[in-house]
């Protein structure tokens, strides 16, 4: 029946739509404008009435039509520019549409839904009273970015958003001059902001800068750091809080949604609600009116000295930081945005000020409403019933597989305990929370604290386990050096998303953390090349007890072999790796999951009559020396392959085979590394081919070394 | 007959802001010119009102209509699934779970499909509401006021009251702009030396549209920084000890202060 309504108002639209000059025809279908087709110098007017009240209700009967939905007004807006002459009503129809075509465009595409839906009120508004790109406007996570995309002349490319060569998923400094800052990330745009208001200042210009930072972002330190400095340094800039209760990230549990993260939201929560202090103040202000004259103008400058006692018992936060708290503010009513926006942009020399918008993540949207998570990150779906296209595969994803030999190592040892920094669907954390909830940690999006976190923990006698996004541990760096490598603390790293992500780009991109981990004098660095090795490295992980340690694996599903019994893994013996296939002539290192690459490799080339070792080298500290030995000895060519940059496993392997004199003789060695650029975002695959670790690459070099070249081109050009 | 009208599946979820017309077998143009009765007079900025006056006009047909209707709706939804009022989350989902598999259409005994069916979409949204901690919060204060809103009707009390904030909140913030455009203008007084200050300044002075105010403002002698590092410390012990007493005090220094200069 749903089908049956929505073929229904598709007939209804395109007749509206293409009928505007023919009222008798429309009005005898509908009944309800029986006082409408009147004279013909009020038809036009009419009808232009009518249409735009059809077209705002099309999202309020919540009718989503799976062909692309009409939307005119969104149809005329290509830059921020043409908004400049509409009306609040206009504006207000504006951003229907825009949700619509959000709506529309990610069903399409796949992305995330749940933030370009809160904040749509809030980017027209700020598209409308600002002037982009003179006045830079920054958005803290790239990915509520979409509307702001829709509206700054890229709308066309929605279609191809996260694809290879399409839009970036994330805001882009090299995509469109109306991306300020690139953020993936989070809790940069109050620190980007504040350089770019200090630049302005310096350079003499006036232009204005306005940062959007959301409530979960405000739990990391460096939005803490920014308003310090924006506070004392007293620069024009305006900061909006975008606050939607969703301390941490994705917003649910398995189980249902979860409650904020941290103290923070509670503080925030009580600016929203005060409502006897704020009675008090009213009542005070009647009876100094009352007493008038002297004492009126005494009381209004008390009130201003005293605003931070009066105005909420959150907002002292922020107002002794330096900035001026304004808010809270409803985020989906144009009108109170555009009228706050338009003052505060009139107000010459305000330093810094923050705007308090209290918006709802997935809003005007009634399954991602509805949804524990809010639909943050959803592939492609029905726009009609909100159904996610979820594709079967036979095997999970490796963060499901962590997750599961977590468990079974903390059933174990009750020791075993997991921290993550608001990603818990990401690291799989959340079967583990439902598992074992006291043992689980979120601390907010704070990878920092987190890596410290764990390190007390480890003083006292517990076995942390830190799941952190490879691309995420880059901020923990120094804690990783300094707390937990200095002091060789039993800290385990549990990095997912290692190597090339796919359609988050180079943003998420996770090709650093060999190198990074691998430099440090106590740590034990390891990838599995499956997920059976996987359950091995868990294991051998909560076994090491006497030094840090830290393993890898990537973003997609498990090759499908057969998982040990009861998901315990047995530890493997530390600095052991293993041959895999027995060959002549040429030895093919892999380290992690580059490994079923060369597998692939190795058939590729056996096709062709050449039998090849393949090596797994498990650990790439401590590496094994003899299995490196073996293979230099017997071996005339030795290619190491991984994912992952220059300096890592690759470097480490050389490094070993220089100082043992290896080198000194005939053995040839290649490595193949990322590529020194940022490889774009796009699908796997493509993204693999771009960066030349295919297997058809891995086969094709080792022809070209064996001087075969036309083999080397029939592998790349057939395959 | 809204419980009837339910059955089209269970993804027609109720939601605070649907018409839910997707009515599988009444689908007549009366009904649908009734939904769609308010749309001339109805202003994009004001859908909530004249749809919560809708909906308690479906509810109370609902109720008025089906006997079998009004006996159901006034169980609680504890009652409902069967579980005391302290519960977890995990056996509220239990009991939905058996409950679902009992009563769903595509189960049930051909003769009480109707019935089972109803029973069914209750118990859906007695799930919905208790799985959700914040609902399910606002849920045990209603009853404990005495006031058992069944279904939808409870989502209308909970729109009005946020509606009711957000006006409040707009007196607040009006307040606030006007605070900040009289601070504005004696921001960049003499005394204040931060960064941006003095960047204002002399860009101001460069672009010729600003002359350099320090003169009209006396200058600081050391009695005066005296009396106003008292009355900040003064302030400071306010915001901790919010008093009428420390008021008044915080009156009496300001109103020293203002005689002085």
């Amino acid at each position: 029946m749903a089908l049956c309504a929505s073929s229904f108002s598709a007939h209804f639209n395109r007749t509206v739509g293409a009928d505007l000059l023919k009222p008798s025809s429309l009005s005898s279908q509908f009944s309800w404008s029986t006082g409408l087709h009147r004279q013909s110098k009020q038809k036009h007017y009419q009808m232009k009435k009518r249409q735009r009240v059809v077209w705002a209700s099309l999202a309020e009967r919540e009718e989503y039509p799976s062909q692309r939905p009409p939307t005119p007004l969104l149809d005329t807006i290509n830059f921020p520019i043409h908004m400049k002459n509409l009306s609040i009503k206009e504006l207000k129809q504006l951003a229907d549409e825009l949700r619509l075509d959000v709506i529309f465009n990610v069903s399409k595409t796949g992305g995330h839904l749940g933030s370009s839906l809160g904040v749509v009120e809030l980017t027209v508004a700020l598209h409308y009273v600002f002037n982009a790109p003179q006045d830079r406007i920054l958005w803290d996570v790239g990915h509520q970015t979409y509307p702001h995309k829709i509206l700054t002349g890229r709308r066309g490319k929605m279609s191809t958003m996260r694809q290879t060569n399409g839009l970036s998923g994330f805001t882009k400094r090299a995509e469109s001059e109306y991306d300020c800052f690139g953020a993936g990330h989070s809790s940069n745009s109050i620190s980007a902001g504040l350089g770019m208001a200090v630049g302005r200042d310096l350079k003499g210009r006036k232009n204005d800068v306005v940062a959007v930072i959301g409530d979960g972002a405000m739990t990391a330190g460096q939005a803490y750091e920014a308003m310090n400095n924006a506070g004392y340094l007293d620069s024009d800039m305006i900061v909006i809080l975008n606050d939607n209760k969703q301390v941490s990230l994705p917003t649910a549990t398995l189980d249902g949604p979860i409650p904020p993260v941290g103290a923070l939201s509670s503080a925030l929560s009580r600016l929203q609600s005060n409502r006897p202090l704020r009675e008090l103040r009213e009542v005070a202000k009647g009876v100094t009116k009352q007493l008038g004259g002297p004492m009126h103008e005494l009381a209004a400058k008390v009130d201003e000295y005293a605003r931070g006692m009066i105005s909420g018992s959150g907002s002292t936060l922020f107002e002794e930081l330096g900035l001026y708290y304004i808010g809270p503010v409803d985020g989906h009513n144009i009108d109170d945005l555009v009228s706050i926006l338009k003052e505060v942009k009139s107000t010459k020399t305000t330093g810094p000020v923050l705007i308090h918008v209290v918006t709802e993540k997935g809003r005007g949207y009634p399954y991602a409403e509805k949804a524990a998570d809010k639909y943050h990150g959803v592939t492609k779906f029905d726009p009609a019933t909100g159904k996610q296209f979820k594709s079967s595969s036979k095997t999970q994803s490796y963060t499901t597989y962590f997750a599961e030999a977590l468990i079974a190592e903390a059933e174990a040892d009750k020791d075993v305990v997991a921290i993550h920094a608001a990603m818990g669907g990401g690291t799989g954390l959340n079967l583990f929370q439902r598992r074992f909830p006291t043992r689980c940690f979120d601390v907010g999006i704070a990878e920092q604290h987190a890596v410290t976190f764990a390190a007390g923990m480890a003083c006292e006698g517990l076995k942390p386990f830190c799941a952190i996004y490879s691309t995420f541990m880059q901020r923990a760096y120094d804690q990783a050096v300094h707390d937990v490598d200095l002091q060789k603390l039993p800290v385990r790293f549990a990095m997912d998303r290692a190597g090339l992500v796919g359609a988050d780009g180079p943003t998420h991109c996770g090709s650093f953390d060999v190198a990074f981990m691998a430099c440090l004098p106590n740590m034990v660095v390891m990838a599995p090349a499956d997920e059976a090795e996987l359950f091995h490295m868990v294991a051998t992980a909560a076994a090491i007890d006497d030094r840090p340690c830290c393993f890898r694996y990537p973003r997609g599903n498990g090759v499908g072999l057969e998982l040990p019994p009861g998901n315990k893994g047995i530890a493997l013996e530390i600095g052991k790796g293993r041959i895999l296939i027995e060959g002549k002539r040429v030895a093919l290192l892999g380290y992690g999951t580059a490994v079923q690459s060369c597998l692939a490799a190795a058939s590729l080339l056996g096709s062709h009559g050449l039998r090849v070792t393949v090596a797994d080298a498990r650990f790439c500290k401590p590496l094994d020396h003899t299995l490196v030995r073996s293979l230099a000895k017997s071996h005339e060519i030795i290619i190491t392959v991984e994912e992952g940059s220059i300096g890592g496993f690759g470097s480490h392997v050389a490094q070993f085979m220089a100082l043992d004199g290896l080198l000194d003789s005939n053995l040839k060695w290649r490595p193949m590394v990322l590529p020194d650029r940022y490889i774009d975002h796009g699908s796997p695959a493509d993204q693999l081919a771009e960066a030349g670790l295919t297997p058809a690459h891995i086969a094709a070099t080792v022809f070209n070394i064996l001087g075969h070249s036309r083999d080397a081109l029939e592998v790349m050009t057939c395959s | 007959m809204r419980c009837d009208a339910l059955v089209s599946g269970s993804t027609s979820r109720l939601s605070p802001r649907s018409k839910r017309t997707v009515l599988p077998f009444q689908r007549s143009i009366p009904d649908y010119s009734s939904s769609h009765f308010s749309f001339p007079i109805q202003f994009p900025n004001q859908p909530l009102s004249l749809k919560t006056r809708f909906r308690s006009v479906g509810t109370t047909r609902a109720v008025a209509d089906d006997g079998s209707v009004t006996a159901c709706s006034e169980m609680t939804f504890y009652e409902l699934l069967g579980i005391p009022k302290t519960v977890t989350l995990p056996e509220i989902k239990q009991a939905y779970k058996q409950l679902a598999r009992k009563y769903h259409p595509d189960v049930s005994p051909p003769d009480r499909v109707e019935e089972y069916t109803q029973r069914f979409i209750r118990v859906q949204e007695a799930y919905e509401t208790l799985s959700d901690p914040r609902r399910r919060a606002m849920y045990d204060r209603d009853m404990s006021r005495g006031l058992h809103l069944a279904f939808s009707g409870r989502k209308t009390y909970k729109y009005d009251e946020v509606t009711e904030d957000r006006s409040t909140w707009k007196k607040r913030w009006q307040n606030q702009l006007t605070e900040l455009k009289k601070r504005s203008i004696y921001k960049d007084a003499g005394e204040n030396l931060s960064w941006g200050a003095r960047m204002r300044r002399q860009i101001g002075v460069q672009c010729g549209y600003l002359i350099d105010p320090a003169p009209f403002y006396p200058s600081l002698t050391r009695r005066d920084s005296t009396r106003r590092h008292i009355f900040s410390c003064s302030l400071r012990y306010l915001q901790r000890q919010p008093t009428v007493f420390s008021g008044f005090l915080l009156l009496y220094a300001d109103s020293y202060n203002a005689k002085e200069i």
